[in-house]
């Protein structure tokens, strides 16, 4: 089975730092990451990744946006979308059902359970 | 012929022969002639009775001359004789001149009617002299009377009855058209055989008695006529015969039958009301002392009613011992009168126990009585005694409110042109107290020439009225007033009218001009923000419903601006339990629901920002502490790098929370001292110069010299802050200008021109957008959050340096050009003359 390829969009340089290690000790999988959501958009157009996991909250463009233009975008439309939000209102969470993502994971979080929340939403089994 | 032979007849013959004669002979003379010329022809004629009678004797002493033939002494005897008959004569010429002076007509016809002797008197009723009258017919002299005297003569020549006393009226030449009236008697005059020989009469004019009888019963009637028509009565009493009379229409009065006598003495008492009776009683003695009086009493009819009288007494006549002699009044029926004056009395009553109750006066101005008459209620709202008599214009100025005389002029105007008017004045009671009145009039009577005969006006006492209108409008703008400052505006919606109307709040709400009517229907549904045009049906079924319901809901204004407001209503219910009308209120929660926003968003921003350092952070620490990275590997040192840099930006955050949390609630003080600001500019540098050798950034300072009153931490605070931000977004090798002068402004706190100070820090940053230049003070609202947080801001930088600028009494603003770099200016009032700006103090 081909390593799974994860593109990490977030402004955030921590996280960016962190959860790509996390990916590679647990999971082996393979982080692309981007801080902004032009910059990941470009490179899920290049390298389509397997998922993309994409923070809501950034300057510029925020991750909602980013989504619908992802979604009208036929290259990676079909790429499967996790928001990573730091938002725990249950406006928000109502917000993102009303989207076609394939889930949302709620910071922060520990390492393993962030794989084993991605592995559920977008049901792996590697 | 010898007299002595011949025989009677053939005398009379001869006689009237001779009469003829002499009335020929009068009349072919001149008018001068008088009858004294012929004094023995006259006497003849006119004696004629004696003369017969004389004669009678001469033929008897004739005969005895035959008889005893002795001539002499037949002449002597005739000579005595004729001597005898001229005395006879004269007498009757006496006589006849007498009646005369006694303006007794006396005239002698014969039997065919031909006047053998008229005196003057009756010449002159009859017209014509008495020699004219001598043997002419009398039908023929008085043609109007002569059928009616003609018929009764005659009867008279043949009856031989005299006609005595017999009235005659009728007209006469001697005043043509002219009606008189005599009183005639005529009687036959007898021959000594018996047989009628001539007519005698006597006439006395009655015309000017007649006329007087005439007029007294005309009077007599006028008066009964009078008496009549204004129901006065008349009464006489006669003290000799103690007897009183009465006028016809005393009878009436009394109601009694003047067929009968009128009631004497004790008689009249019944007559009189018990209740007036010792007052007539009264009357009566003064009037028996001559006395006049005047007087109204109540009399009674004998059917029971009572009828009300004026009674006047002349005094009395008295004789000259001093008795009286009799008395005599009037009596006047005033029944109708007193009644009307008691229904007026009721209804003066009426209307002033009306007008004190509704407190209006009245007064009028009549042209005939010249002055202004007030009713009471008139003087009681103006505080005067209503025994005073109308204040003139100049007293009248002082009773009205200075300010308003010029209402009171334009009163005077309208009245003087006979205009109506309706005007709201104040008055000033002699004791100072200030009335309200409703002053008005309605438009004046003028006479057919145009002239001003009369006006009415009223006067209301409106002070209540006014009172409670200023606290209804006092109440009303509290209302208002609280509306305003609530931003709550309130509405009625009338079922019947399909009417709405609202409050002075609601249209400023909406936007609207309070002059319009308040929109209903679809107009209403116009101002709803389309999306919540199904909140507002809903609201529209819940009160059909009777419910009390209560939506938040938009609506767009004019400008197209969106509010939310909060709608309550509910229904208002009739003693039937129906819906009449619904009533609400409308609450613009715009800045309520921006300030839910605003929290809604901080928390979710404060979520964010201790979120993501806290993912970081909780990735790293995972991932070393159930080992799966080595603590001692690049990736472990990267973990714990991260980590920490997370653990220190929490802390910042974490203490500019409280930080700003604090200012803002005053818990944390401003302590003031004198301090000078170069100092303060300094510090600032000192603490910032690692960060800007970092960047290699120099700062570039001019600082005028003075001294303010601050408190020196939180200044430098605020300057490192500034300074902080200008490196951190300002390219490398860059310079930071800091700028402090002074200026002079008004002073916001008192409006007093003050002298300020002002901080400058520029730099060469990107710039600021200017729909951010506001915002950036908010909290967590940087132009870039990454860019920021890449330099260590936390995004609460700015809006602390406002808390504690505003604290100062001073502001703080940003200028910016984009591409080329922001200012942040902050002014503080400087010292000056004891003044200060605010100082703050911590509250405990």
């Amino acid at each position: 089975m081909a390593k799974k390829r994860i593109l990490l969009i977030d402004d955030e340089p921590g996280i960016r730092q962190v959860i790509p290690v996390a990916f590679r000790v647990i999971a082996s999988w393979e982080a692309l990451v981007a801080d902004s959501c032009q910059a990941g958009i470009a490179i899920a157009e290049a390298e389509q990744p397997d998922a993309i996991l994409l923070d809501v909250m950034m300057p510029e463009m925020d991750g909602i946006t980013a989504f619908g233009l992802m979604q009208v975008n036929p290259a990676i439309k079909s790429i499967p979308t996790i928001l990573l939000t730091a938002k725990a209102q249950a406006s928000d969470r109502q917000r993102f059902a009303q989207l076609a993502i394939a889930g949302v994971i709620t910071k922060p979080f520990k390492a393993p359970d962030l794989v084993k929340q991605i592995r559920l939403i977008l049901n792996w089994n590697d | 012929m010898d007299d002595r032979t011949k025989t009677k007849d053939e005398l009379i013959r001869e006689l009237r022969a001779l009469r003829a004669e002499v009335a020929a002979l009068k009349q072919n003379t001149s008018a001068g002639d008088s009858p004294i010329n012929f004094p023995l022809l006259h006497s003849v004629i006119d004696n004629y009775s004696s003369i017969l009678a004389t004669r009678t004797q001469l033929l008897t002493v004739k005969k005895k001359k035959i008889e005893n033939d002795t001539w002499q002494q037949d002449l002597k005897k005739r000579q005595q004789l004729e001597q005898e008959v001229i005395q006879r004569e004269q007498l009757f010429t006496g006589f006849f001149n007498a009646a005369t002076q006694s303006n007794v007509g006396l005239f002698i016809l014969d039997t065919n009617l031909r006047f053998l002797h008229i005196n003057q008197t009756l010449a002159e009723i009859n017209g014509y002299s008495i020699e004219f009258h001598l043997g002419k017919f009398l039908p023929d002299l008085l043609p109007e009377l002569g059928p009616t005297l003609t018929l009764l003569l005659q009867n008279l020549i043949e009856t031989g009855q005299p006609i005595s006393n017999f009235e005659v009226s009728g007209y006469l030449p001697s005043q043509p058209g002219v009606l008189r009236h005599w009183l005639d008697s005529f009687f036959p005059i007898f021959s000594p055989a018996g047989e009628i020989i001539a007519l005698g009469g006597m006439v006395l004019e009655i015309s000017h008695y007649k006329q007087a009888i005439e007029a007294l019963r005309q009077s007599e009637f006028n008066l009964r006529t009078a008496q009549r028509i204004a129901s006065v009565g008349s009464w006489h009493w006669d003290c000799a015969t103690n007897s009183v009379s009465w006028s016809e229409e005393m009878y009436q009065i009394h109601g009694c039958d003047p067929n009968q006598p009128p009631p004497q003495g004790k008689e009249l008492e019944p007559y009189i009301h018990p209740d007036d009776f010792a007052h007539y009683q009264q009357l009566t003695d003064r009037a028996l002392a001559g006395y006049s009086f005047e007087v109204d009493l109540r009399i009674v009819r004998p059917d029971g009613e009572i009828r009300y009288i004026e009674a006047r007494g002349e005094p009395g006549v008295f004789n000259d011992k001093g008795e009286l002699l009799h008395l005599s009044g009037t009596v006047l029926d005033v029944t109708a009168r007193k009644r009307v004056e008691l229904a007026l009395r009721q209804s003066e009553f009426a209307l002033r126990e009306a007008q004190r109750i509704a407190s209006v006066g009245s007064w009028q101005w009549q042209q005939e009585e010249e002055k202004i008459s007030w009713s009471e209620e008139i003087y009681r709202i103006h505080g005067l005694d209503p025994n005073s008599p109308v204040p003139d214009m100049e007293k009248m100025n002082k009773y009205i409110h200075p300010d308003d005389l010029e209402i009171h002029q334009a009163m005077r105007d309208a009245s003087i042109k006979g205009e109506a008017y309706e005007y709201d004045l104040r008055i000033i009671r002699p004791d100072g107290e200030v009335r309200y009145v409703e002053a008005r009039a309605k438009p004046g009577t003028f006479n057919e020439r145009g002239e001003l005969i009369g006006l009415f006006g009223t006067l209301l006492d409106v002070t209540e009225r006014k009172r409670v209108e200023a606290q209804l409008r006092q109440s009303e703008a509290n209302l208002a007033r609280a509306q305003k400052i609530a931003h709550i505006g309130s509405w009625e919606y009338d079922i019947a009218s399909q009417t709405c109307t609202w409050s002075e709040e609601l249209y400023r709400i909406h936007q609207l001009d309070p002059s319009l009517p308040a929109p209903v229907g679809e107009e209403m549904d116009r101002l709803i923000h389309p999306d919540d045009l199904w909140i507002n049906q809903q609201l529209k079924e819940a009160s059909f419903l009777g419910r009390p319901s209560c939506v938040d809901m938009r609506i767009v204004r004019q400008d197209g601006e969106v509010r939310h407001i909060e709608v309550r209503g509910e229904p208002v219910f009739n003693p039937q339990g129906q819906i009449t009308s619904w009533v609400g209120t409308v609450m613009d929660i715009t800045e309520q629901h921006k300030l839910e926003r605003l929290k809604s968003e901080f928390v979710s921003v404060v979520s964010h920002e201790l979120r993501t350092p806290l993912t970081s952070m909780q990735v790293a620490l995972s991932l070393l502490d159930q080992q799966l990275v080595d603590p001692t590997s690049e990736d472990g040192q990267g973990m714990i790098h991260v980590a920490a840099e997370g653990v220190d930006r929490l802390v910042r955050l974490v203490n500019d929370i409280l930080d700003l949390e604090r200012l803002n609630s005053g818990k944390v003080g401003i302590e003031k001292q004198l301090c000078y600001p170069a100092n303060l500019v300094q510090s600032a540098i000192d603490q910032m110069k690692d960060l800007a050798n970092q960047y290699n950034i120099k700062f570039e300072v001019s600082v005028v010299p003075c001294t303010i009153r601050a408190d020196p931490d939180r200044l430098i605070q605020v300057l490192t802050n500034l300074l902080s931000n200008a490196i951190r977004f300002s390219p490398e090798h860059s310079i930071i200008k800091i700028h402090v002068e002074t200026f002079h402004e008004t002073s916001l706190h008192d409006l007093l021109p003050a002298t300020f100070i002002k901080f400058m820090v520029m730099d060469r940053g990107r710039g600021i957008p200017s729909e951010q230049l506001e915002s950036i003070f908010e909290r967590f609202e940087q132009v870039d959050a990454s860019d920021f947080r890449k330099k260590g801001g936390t995004g609460l930088g700015l809006a602390i340096c406002r808390s504690i600028i505003q604290q100062h009494g001073g502001r703080i603003w940003a200028e910016s050009s984009l591409g080329k770099g922001s200012s942040l200016y902050f002014t503080l009032p400087i010292l000056e003359g004891g003044r200060d700006g605010k100082e703050t103090h911590p509250i405990n």
